[in-house]
C-alpha cells in the first residue's frame, strides 16, 4: 500500500502483503517440485520397494496393485481381501481386466507413433504382493498385447 | 522501538515496523524440509520383458552368429541358482547356487560380473521366480542383474537413460508364461 507522508518522509511501499503471497507461492512450488520427467503421486495403498535403479519414471502407471485392490487407469477393478491370490479371482474378473487392457493395447497399436512403445505398460505394485499375483496380471497383460513392463520402485538415495 | 513496534522519532510521524527475522528463519527451515522430502520420494523404473510367441521371421542378430553364454537365474525363498550354457558347441553347461543372504548376494554379483567378462555380448537373462516371493524380495535381484549393486554403475557414473553400462539390460520374466 502506498502512503503519502509528510513532505520530508516521501513515498513508502508496504511490501508485507506481497511477501506473504510470495511465501505461499514458494511453498506450493517447492511442494510440486520434481526433477523427474513425470511427476506422480503414489497411490495411498502402495509402498514401493527401494532400488538402486537410475532410470526415472517416464509415464504414469496404468495398472496399480494396491495392498487390497487392483486398479487400471484409476478405475477400481476388484478388491483383494485377506491375501486373495490371482488364482482365486473369478473368471469374469480376469476377463474384465483382459478386456480393458486389450482395448488399451489396440488403441496404442492404432495411434502410437512409436510401435515399440505401444507394447509397454507401467505397473505400480505394493512391495508386499506375492509374485503369483504379479505373474497373473503380467500374463493377462501379455495376452492383451503388452510385452514390456515398467516396474515402479522407490529410488534409494 | 516499543513493544508493538510503534516508533516515534523526535516529533516525526508514527510508523509501524515489523521484525521479519523470525518469519524468514521459519521459512528457511521449512524450505530445507521440503527439499529433503522431495528428494526421498523419487520414483524409478525397472524395465522387464515377458516372452511372447510370434509368427514373424526371426531377425538375423549377432546372437545367432556369435557364441555367447545363455544365462538363466532361478529365484526361490532360500537360494539363487545361476545356470549358464554356451549358445554353440561346446556348450559347457554349468550351475551355481547362492544363498539369499548378503554374502550370498555379493557372491552372486561377483559371478555375474565374471560371466559378463567371459561373454561381453550376453545382454539378456531369463529369470524364473517362485510364486511365494514378494515384490520387495525380487527388486534387489533385479538391481544386481542390471547394476551389480556394489560396482558397475553407482550414482553419478551412469547417465540415467543409457543402458550401456548396465550388466544385463534385458531381463525376461520367463516364469510368467509357465
Amino acid at each position: 500500500m502506498a502512503t503519502v507522508g509528510d513532505n520530508d518522509s516521501g513515498l513508502s511501499l508496504n511490501v508485507m502483503p506481497m511477501l506473504d503471497i510470495f511465501s505461499v507461492l514458494i511453498l506450493f512450488l517447492l511442494m510440486s517440485f520434481s526433477v523427474d520427467p513425470v511427476s506422480h503421486d503414489l497411490s495411498r495403498g502402495v509402498i514401493l520397494p527401494e532400488s538402486s535403479v537410475l532410470v526415472s519414471l517416464d509415464e504414469r502407471p496404468t495398472i496399480v496393485l494396491e495392498r487390497d485392490a487392483i486398479k487400471v487407469n484409476d478405475q477400481l477393478l476388484f478388491r483383494l481381501h485377506h491375501g486373495r491370490r490371482f488364482s482365486h479371482l473369478k473368471r469374469h474378473e480376469v476377463n474384465k481386466l483382459f478386456k480393458l487392457l486389450k482395448s488399451m493395447s489396440d488403441a496404442n497399436e492404432r495411434y502410437a507413433k512409436n510401435k515399440d512403445r505401444a507394447k509397454e505398460i507401467a505397473l505400480e505394485i505394493d512391495k508386499s504382493h506375492k509374485f503369483s499375483l504379479i505373474k497373473g496380471v503380467m500374463h493377462t497383460a501379455q495376452q492383451a498385447g503388452f510385452i514390456k513392463f515398467k516396474l515402479m520402485v522407490s529410488k534409494a538415495i | 522501538m516499543s513493544r508493538f513496534g510503534r516508533k516515534r522519532a523526535f516529533g516525526g510521524p508514527a510508523t509501524f515496523d515489523l521484525n521479519m527475522m523470525p518469519f524468514i528463519d521459519i521459512f528457511s527451515l521449512l524450505c530445507t524440509f521440503l527439499l529433503f522430502s522431495a528428494a526421498f520420494i523419487s520414483i524409478g523404473i525397472h524395465i522387464v520383458e515377458v516372452p511372447f510367441l510370434s509368427n514373424a521371421a526371426p531377425k538375423e542378430t549377432s546372437h545367432h552368429t556369435r557364441r555367447i553364454i545363455n544365462l538363466t537365474v532361478s529365484l526361490s525363498k532360500s537360494s539363487i541358482a545361476v545356470t549358464t550354457t554356451w549358445s554353440k558347441v561346446p556348450l559347457h553347461h554349468r550351475q551355481f547356487t547362492f544363498a539369499r543372504s548378503d554374502t550370498g548376494i555379493s557372491r552372486f554379483e561377483e559371478k555375474l560380473k565374471q560371466i559378463k567378462a567371459e561373454s561381453p555380448n550376453t545382454d539378456a537373462v531369463s529369470l524364473y521366480i517362485d510364486d511365494d516371493l514378494n515384490y520387495a524380495q525380487i527388486i534387489p535381484i533385479l538391481d544386481s542383474l542390471k547394476l551389480g549393486r556394489h560396482g558397475i554403475a553407482s550414482v553419478g557414473e551412469q547417465d540415467s537413460k543409457s543402458e550401456e553400462k548396465t550388466l544385463f539390460p534385458k531381463i525376461v520374466f520367463s516364469s510368467v508364461v509357465l
